[in-house]
Formats: C-alpha cells, sequence, structure tokens
C-alpha cells in the first residue's frame, strides 16, 4: 500500500512533466533503436558475403562506437536538463515533508518507467526498422540480393546493458545532486542565474585565437598524408574555440551593443539585447552544442555523399588502367614472361589492349637535402617529408612516349607529379649527377596531380646497368619491378576470365610474384566501403540530426518558462501582441540562427582540408564535392528552420499564456 | 474636469462551456477628476482588481461605459490599445513588475523606447523624476540588487515617465515593509501635489489614508465613498476604519 504512492507519484510527475518527458523518452527510444539497428548490423553474419567484407565491418565497427559515446553524452545531457526544471518541484516535495530517501524511491521509479520504457521500445521499434535500415545498407552498397535478416540476441543484450547502465548512472547523478542540495535551493532552483554575466574579455580573445588557428592550420594543409593528423588537431581548436566564443564572446559582443544607446534605445533592440545577456549565460553551451553538432552532420553527409557520387571518378584514380600488372620481379627474362603469358591468355579470350604501357623500374626513397636527393633504401614507402625516385631506362619512356631519345651516361629524362617541373638543368641522386635533358609533361604511366601524396619523380636514364648500380649500392639481392597496365576491349566475363588466368599461370607456371589488378573486380569492393561510408554517414547524420532538434526543442520550451513573466510585464507596460509577436520572432531567429550560421562557416573553413582527405581517398572532382556540399548544407538549412518555426510557435504559445 | 469616467460598469465571468456565470462587477459608476488622488478599498473578492483590470483596457467590460478624458475606450480599436494604455496611463503594481534583466535605468526608459523615443529625450525625461523619487543613485543597479522600496519607486518613476493622464496603482504597498510603505505613500502624495491624478486600489487603511476620497465597493458595486474635506490623515484613517467595521458587519448602501 505505502509502496503503491511512490509508483503513483511517479507517474503522474511524468504525466505532468510530460511537455519534457516525451520528447526526452522519444530521443531515448529512438538512439536505443540506433544503437540496436548498427551494432545488430556490424554484428550480422550476412557481411561475410559481401565483397570488402572486412572493411564494412570496421566502418560499422566504428559506427557503433560513435554512437554509443554519443548516447551517453547526449542522454546525460538531457538529463540534466530535465533536473534543472525539476528542481523546484523536487524541493516543494522535499518541504511537504517527503524526506530524501522518499525522494529517491520516488525518482528510482521514474528512471525506472523512463529507462525500461524507453530500452523496451528502442528495442522493439530496432527490431522493426532494422529490416529496413538492411535494406537500405543493401541498397546503397549496390546489391540487391537476399539476405539473412535475424533478430539479433547478442544486439538485445548488449543494447540493455549498454542503455541500462546509462540511466543508472544519470539516477545516481540525479540523486547526488539532490542530495547536496538544501530544500530553500531547489525551491529556488528555477530562479538561479539572475546576475548579470560578466564579460570575460580574456576568454573571448582566446576563443577567436583558436577559432582562427583552426581555420588558418585547416586552409595551410598542402599535403593530403598530413592532411587527417591536422584535420584533429584543426577540429579541436574550432571547437574549442566554438566554446569559449559562444560562452563569453557572445556576452562581450551584446554588452559592446548595449553601450552603443542610438542602437540599443530602439525599439526593436532594447528587450532582445538586454535579455540575450541573460539568454545566453544560460544558453551558450547548449547552443554551441547545436553548432558543433550541425557541423558534423553537414560534414559526415557531404563527404559520405561526394565519395559515393564520385564513384567513377575515385575508381579512375585508384585504377588509370583498366588492368594493371605489378610484379616485383623485373629483370629481363621476367619480363619476357610476363609479356607472353599477358598476350597469350588476352588472345585466347578475344580481348584487345589499348593504351598499353610498360615498365622496368626501380624506386628509391630518398630525403631531399641542399637540392639534392640522398637515397635512403629501395621499394616506396610513404614519408610526408620525403621524395620517391622511380628509376627506369629511357627505352621504356621512348615506347610510352613514341619518341626516340638517346642518352649518353649521365643524362636523363624527367618527369614530376607535381604540377609545378623540376626546373633545374640538374639533378643529383646519391653520388651521380645527372644533366637534365629533357623534362616531359606527359608520360603514359602517371600524371600530373594538384596535390601529390609525396614528391615523386620519374627519372629515365641510360639504361638497365644504371638501375642495377642502385641496387648494388642501396638493395642487395632485390631486383627491378616491372608494372604493365593497358585498357580492355571485350565482354566483362572475358576480362575477369583472362585476369584470372594471367595470374595462375604467372604463379604456377613461371613463379613470378606479380600482382594484376583488374578494375572491375575492386569497384565491388570500393563500392562496399565507400557505400558503408555513406551508411554510416546518413546513419550518424540523422542521430546528430535528432539531437540538434531535441536540443531546440527544449530550449524553446525552457526560455518560453523563463520568458512567461517578461512578457507578460511587457503587456501590462504598452506592448501590443503584434510587438511582443515581433520580438520573440527576432530573439529566436538570432539564438537560433547563429549556430546555423558558425556551422556554415566553419564548413567552409573546413572545405579545403576535406577535399584534400577526399583526394587521399582517390575523389579528386572538387567541383563534385562543392556541389555535394552546397545541397547538403541546403537540405539542413530547409529541416532546420522548419524545426524552428514549429519550436518558435510552440514558445510564442507558452509566453503569451 | 473630469478624467475618468465609469458609468455602469458590469463584467461577467462566464466559464468555459457556458455553465456558470459569475458577476464580478454588477454596476459600477463613479468619476474621478482632474488632480485627484482616489483609493478604491474592498475585500478580496469584491472586484476591485477587475475593476482596474477594465480601467487599465486589459480587460473588456460586459456592459457599460469608461471615457478617458472624454474619449470611450470602446471606440479605440484593437490594434491600438496598446499604444493607447502606453500614452494615457501610468502603472504601479504590488509585485513590482520590473524586468529583472534590465538596469534600473533600462527599466525606467521601457514605455519611453516602446513609444520609440529617442535617447536623449529619455535621459533627459528620467533624471528630475529619479531625483525626486530618491533613486537617482542606483540607475545602473539592477533590480536584484535593490531593497523592495527602491523597486517600486522604479516603477513609480516608470509610471511618470510618459506623463500619464492618470496613474493606476494595484495595492502598491501590498509588499513594502511599514516604512517603505510610509515612503512610497509620500512619494504618491507629492506626485499628486504637482497635479497627477491618482486611482490607487488598495486595502491597506493606511494607504487609503493618504487618499482625497475613498470609494469602497462590495460585491461589485460601489457601496460608500468618504471624502477627505479638511481632515488629516489620521482622521481619515479612523472613518475608514470605521466604514470597513459596517461594511464588513452588514449595512445599507449609501450612494
Amino acid at each position: 500500500m505505502f509502496k503503491g504512492i511512490y509508483v503513483k507519484l511517479a507517474v503522474s510527475n511524468l504525466k505532468k512533466n510530460r511537455k519534457s518527458y516525451i520528447p526526452y523518452m522519444i530521443t531515448s527510444i529512438l538512439t536505443v533503436m540506433m544503437f540496436y539497428d548498427i551494432y545488430m548490423i556490424a554484428i550480422n553474419t550476412g557481411i561475410d558475403d559481401m565483397p570488402g567484407d572486412d572493411s564494412v565491418r570496421s566502418v560499422l565497427g566504428f559506427g557503433t562506437m560513435i554512437v554509443a559515446i554519443f548516447a551517453c553524452i547526449f542522454l546525460f545531457y538531457t538529463n540534466n536538463f530535465l533536473m534543472k526544471q525539476r528542481k523546484k518541484e523536487i524541493g516543494l516535495y522535499n518541504v511537504l515533508g517527503m524526506g530524501k530517501r522518499n525522494i529517491a524511491v520516488m525518482m528510482l521509479w521514474e528512471s525506472l518507467f523512463i529507462g525500461a520504457g524507453s530500452i523496451i521500445l528502442g528495442v522493439l521499434f530496432g527490431i522493426l526498422m532494422g529490416k529496413l535500415i538492411f535494406l537500405i545498407l543493401y541498397r546503397i552498397l549496390g546489391y540487391g540480393t537476399s539476405f539473412q535478416y535475424e533478430i539479433s540476441i547478442q544486439g538485445i543484450t548488449v543494447t540493455v546493458l549498454l542503455f541500462g547502465t546509462i540511466f543508472f548512472v544519470t539516477l545516481l547523478f540525479n540523486l547526488l545532486q539532490i542530495r547536496h542540495t538544501n530544500p530553500i535551493e531547489l525551491l529556488h532552483g528555477g530562479n538561479v542565474g539572475e546576475r548579470e554575466p560578466k564579460t570575460k574579455v580574456f576568454m573571448t580573445i582566446l576563443g577567436l585565437i583558436m577559432l582562427v588557428a583552426g581555420y588558418v592550420i585547416a586552409n595551410k594543409v598542402e599535403n593530403p598524408v598530413t592532411a587527417i593528423t591536422i584535420f584533429f588537431i584543426a577540429v579541436l581548436l574550432v571547437v574549442l574555440g566554438t566554446y569559449a566564443l559562444f560562452v563569453a564572446g557572445s556576452i562581450f559582443v551584446l554588452k559592446l551593443l548595449r553601450k552603443n544607446k542610438k542602437f540599443y534605445y530602439h525599439q526593436r533592440h532594447f528587450h532582445s539585447v538586454s535579455g540575450m545577456i541573460y539568454r545566453m549565460k544560460q544558453n551558450a553551451v547548449g547552443l554551441a552544442n547545436i553548432c558543433i553538432l550541425s557541423t558534423m552532420v553537414l560534414v559526415t553527409v557531404s563527404t559520405t555523399v561526394s565519395l559515393n557520387m564520385g564513384m567513377e571518378n575515385i575508381m579512375g584514380n585508384r585504377f588509370p588502367k583498366e588492368y594493371m600488372l605489378t610484379s616485383y620481379d623485373g629483370t629481363d627474362d621476367a619480363i619476357r614472361k610476363i609479356d607472353n603469358i599477358v598476350t597469350e591468355e588476352i588472345n585466347r579470350y578475344g580481348l584487345t589492349r589499348e593504351n598499353a604501357f610498360r615498365c622496368q623500374y626501380v624506386d628509391v626513397t630518398a630525403q631531399k637535402k641542399d637540392g639534392k636527393f640522398i637515397p635512403e633504401s629501395l621499394g616506396a614507402s610513404f614519408y610526408p617529408d620525403k621524395a620517391i625516385m622511380e628509376v627506369a631506362p629511357v627505352s621504356y619512356y621512348n615506347e610510352m612516349n613514341g619518341e626516340n631519345v638517346k642518352l649518353e651516361d649521365g643524362e636523363a629524362v624527367l618527369f614530376t607529379v607535381s604540377e609545378e617541373n623540376y626546373g633545374k638543368e640538374e639533378l643529383t641522386l646519391g653520388d651521380q649527377t645527372y644533366r637534365i635533358k629533357k623534362e616531359t609533361d606527359t608520360l603514359a604511366m602517371a600524371e600530373k596531380e594538384a596535390f601529390p601524396y609525396m614528391d615523386q619523380y620519374y627519372l629515365f636514364v641510360k639504361d638497365e646497368s644504371i638501375l642495377n648500380e642502385l641496387i648494388k649500392k642501396y638493395g642487395k639481392g632485390s631486383t627491378p619491378s616491372y608494372v604493365y597496365g593497358f585498357d580492355l576491349e571485350g565482354s566483362k566475363e572475358n576480362k575477369t576470365a583472362a585476369a584470372n588466368a594471367i595470374q595462375t599461370r604467372l604463379t604456377n607456371e613461371s613463379k613470378i610474384s606479380a600482382a594484376g589488378e583488374l578494375r572491375d573486380d575492386f569497384e565491388k569492393d570500393f563500392h562496399s566501403l565507400y557505400g558503408s561510408f555513406l551508411f554510416l554517414g546518413l546513419f550518424l547524420g540523422s542521430l546528430f540530426l535528432m539531437a540538434t532538434v531535441l536540443i531546440i526543442y527544449y530550449k524553446q520550451i525552457s526560455e518560453g518558462y523563463e520568458d512567461q513573466r517578461r512578457y507578460q510585464i511587457m503587456a501590462k507596460v504598452g506592448m501590443s501582441k503584434k510587438e511582443i509577436k515581433k520580438s520573440i520572432n527576432g530573439q529566436v531567429r538570432l539564438v537560433f540562427f547563429i549556430p546555423l550560421c558558425f556551422a556554415v562557416i566553419h564548413v567552409i573553413a573546413a572545405f579545403r582540408l576535406m577535399d584534400k582527405i577526399l583526394i587521399l581517398m582517390n575523389l579528386t572532382n572538387t567541383n563534385l564535392f562543392i556541389a555535394c556540399t552546397a545541397g547538403t548544407v541546403l537540405a539542413f538549412a530547409v529541416i532546420y528552420i522548419v524545426v524552428f518555426k514549429i519550436t518558435a510557435r510552440e514558445y510564442y504559445k507558452i509566453v503569451t499564456k | 474636469m473630469t478624467i475618468l469616467e465609469v458609468q455602469n460598469l458590469k463584467k461577467i465571468y462566464t466559464t468555459r462551456f457556458g455553465g456558470n456565470q459569475v458577476e464580478a462587477l454588477r454596476n459600477v459608476t463613479f468619476s474621478v477628476e482632474d488632480g485627484e488622488y482616489v483609493a478604491i478599498m474592498g475585500e478580496s473578492g469584491s472586484g476591485k482588481t477587475t475593476l482596474l483590470n477594465i480601467l487599465a483596457a486589459l480587460d473588456k467590460p460586459t456592459g457599460g461605459r469608461i471615457k478617458l478624458k472624454g474619449r470611450d475606450l470602446s471606440t479605440v480599436p484593437d490594434k491600438e490599445i496598446a499604444a493607447f494604455r502606453r500614452q494615457n496611463l501610468g502603472f504601479v503594481f504590488q509585485d513590482f513588475n520590473l524586468l529583472d534583466t534590465l538596469s534600473i535605468r533600462d527599466n525606467i526608459f521601457l514605455p519611453l523606447v516602446l513609444a520609440g523615443k529617442k535617447y536623449p529625450e529619455m535621459e533627459q525625461r528620467m533624471i528630475p523624476i529619479a531625483k525626486s523619487l530618491g533613486i537617482y543613485e542606483l540607475l545602473n543597479k539592477f533590480p536584484y540588487e535593490v531593497s523592495g522600496g527602491q523597486k517600486q519607486r522604479t516603477a513609480v518613476a516608470r509610471a511618470l515617465i510618459t506623463k500619464p493622464q492618470l496613474i493606476l496603482a494595484d495595492e502598491p504597498t501590498g509588499a513594502l515593509d511599514s516604512r517603505a510603505s510610509d515612503e512610497l505613500l509620500r512619494q504618491f502624495t507629492k506626485i499628486n501635489d504637482t497635479g497627477q491624478t491618482i486611482l490607487m486600489v488598495t486595502h491597506s487603511v493606511k494607504a487609503a489614508s493618504n487618499a482625497n476620497r475613498v470609494l469602497f465597493i462590495k460585491d461589485g458595486e460601489v457601496f460608500h465613498q468618504i471624502y477627505r474635506g479638511k481632515l488629516r490623515n489620521e482622521e481619515l484613517y479612523q472613518k475608514i476604519s470605521d466604514t470597513l467595521t459596517v461594511l464588513t458587519t452588514g449595512g445599507e448602501h449609501h450612494v
């Protein structure tokens, strides 16, 4: 009987606060649902049958982690928000004679209802939506094949455990908070923070510096390889800068505006500016959250969409020729065998070669010092600050470019991958200085790039003997490498069959360690990989969007209650309904479009960096990226405005009650 | 000259589904002359607040007529009602109704800013008012930093700054301690001496004894009125007390 009263109280509390609790429950349910779904997909055995299953799995695994971390932070944040609103109510219970122990029991029931309800409904929806999400994933990946959709027991267990823990920890946190405050403080809980916020000049400047620094490094980056490292530094700086500017900068600017008497004492600005100073004190962090989340939505969605729409461009870059054979054994004997096998098999399957090139070469990784190249090792390895020198006999150059260049000892033909030519008369590699007889702008086996991974040169020398000398000096026991690439004309099946036959004969018959890559074979893998990226991008994008919407909603509601009294006073002093509506619209618009504006600025600032990272993933079509980003921003802005309109109406209703 | 004329004012509240009808004002008739200081007294539920709300154009009467300086309030279009209120009426409330986000200065400026006045003019108008109310030193402070009496004087300054035809005060001493009350009432008398018309609703006998005329409302009608005449505050106080005793123990209409 006595226990029953707690349950009753808990239920009636939830009902009374439904304006806050319904959105909270919806968020919890959706978060549980999304976690279950992505986890269920990540552990589904069906993925094993997909091409590129490993990369898909690791992308989805990464996504699961992000959703889990996000769920913790976000549910905690919203819970805090709710507690702040309910402090007064809880204080009242305390004053009316409920001990803190009784309150704790009551809150335990509340949490139980909310938590259990969210988890059960979330998993339920997760199971229902799972099938749809599965279909979407397969559709994006480009496979219409049937798959095994199963209700994952492991998925349910992990979801229940994770969210059970989150709800439990938030409850503990709430109880701790109540334990450490006295009833009077609880009663006044809603009214704290009336003091005018101080201007924090130092923090404003610091925020500005961090933001600008983040922007500058993001735009200074030249090398795509370093782009990823720099990306994280820039993101960190921009995130910190955003928080500092929202917290301190906003108040700084508003106080400046207040000092401007002509601007401030104006019908339209007076209440907005003074109200905003207080509003920013409580909401700066929330607004910064909205801003960061929006930026995340924009960046993830625009890049992943670009990657998928630019698949052709990516394939063209990653596989310049339809068929590419690379052999680590590039002795003349091996080359003869390879060429024979390739020709025989291509003829057997009735295919024709086009745009073929072949080259025997040695890769030298070299350190650039005083304009000289000091070889360090043979074989190409990626160091952003080093250079790769591909040394090859000039006969292959002549074959590729259809020329007839004759070289003496100490002479060379040069091709640089970077758009900027080498330009000098001489090039020193180790102890040998070559006179550059010709610097060519085109080469069949390579293309000039605006932003190459690293410094890369093709150096064509007199003959093979120079290659052997390099091997003797820097890589004893190895041989030159050999690359053979061409496009193929013929049916898809025959291409695959020929490629397989070539591979088998090279390994079994000639014992040559060579790898042939047929573009078609890899296209599926790339589709899987980038498709799972897109899936994850959309998945996380919708999660972040949901969070943004919810934060906006909560802000409007809570601010509505706070502003209610203010607007009543204004009405009494002689402000008409129309003027009130105008003032509300102005203020609310300002508050909600500042984060959007900053998010768009962040995206613009990050654009170059993101473009570089996409280059690293073989997408070089910047125009496509621009279009995708613009499209994403536009779509996002539309959703944002719709949410804004709906919540602004809700806010107006509360304020004018 | 008559500033305010109230004729046969009637207000009936109807519950949402038209079930019960509550008669808040039955038949109220009185008028206020230019420069008068009138107090309206009555118990809780006698219709004081309803009357004040209607006078303030915050609520509409069910019947009867109000004329402010000869203009019928019902002829003021809805669109202009807020501006009308701003230009002609000044308000002082029991709970001050200051905006906590504005400094004392800005709170006083509020109606002028809403009216679109320029800053130099606002400053010029405000200074003498603030000085005479003794809040000049507090102008840059915020409401949470000053006492209740100071808050109420700020509210008075805000009411005065628009040079209204009529000041409507709703229990102005209700939230103040006795010293702050006395001080505020002294200010009211001072303001009235400059020719400002004041209409005050109160159930403090002390507050009412400062007025020139006291109206008593009971059950939605004006029940009785007392003129100060030559009486001192103390004498008026006694007379009001006596009237209230009669009022609460029953009695006949005297108007």
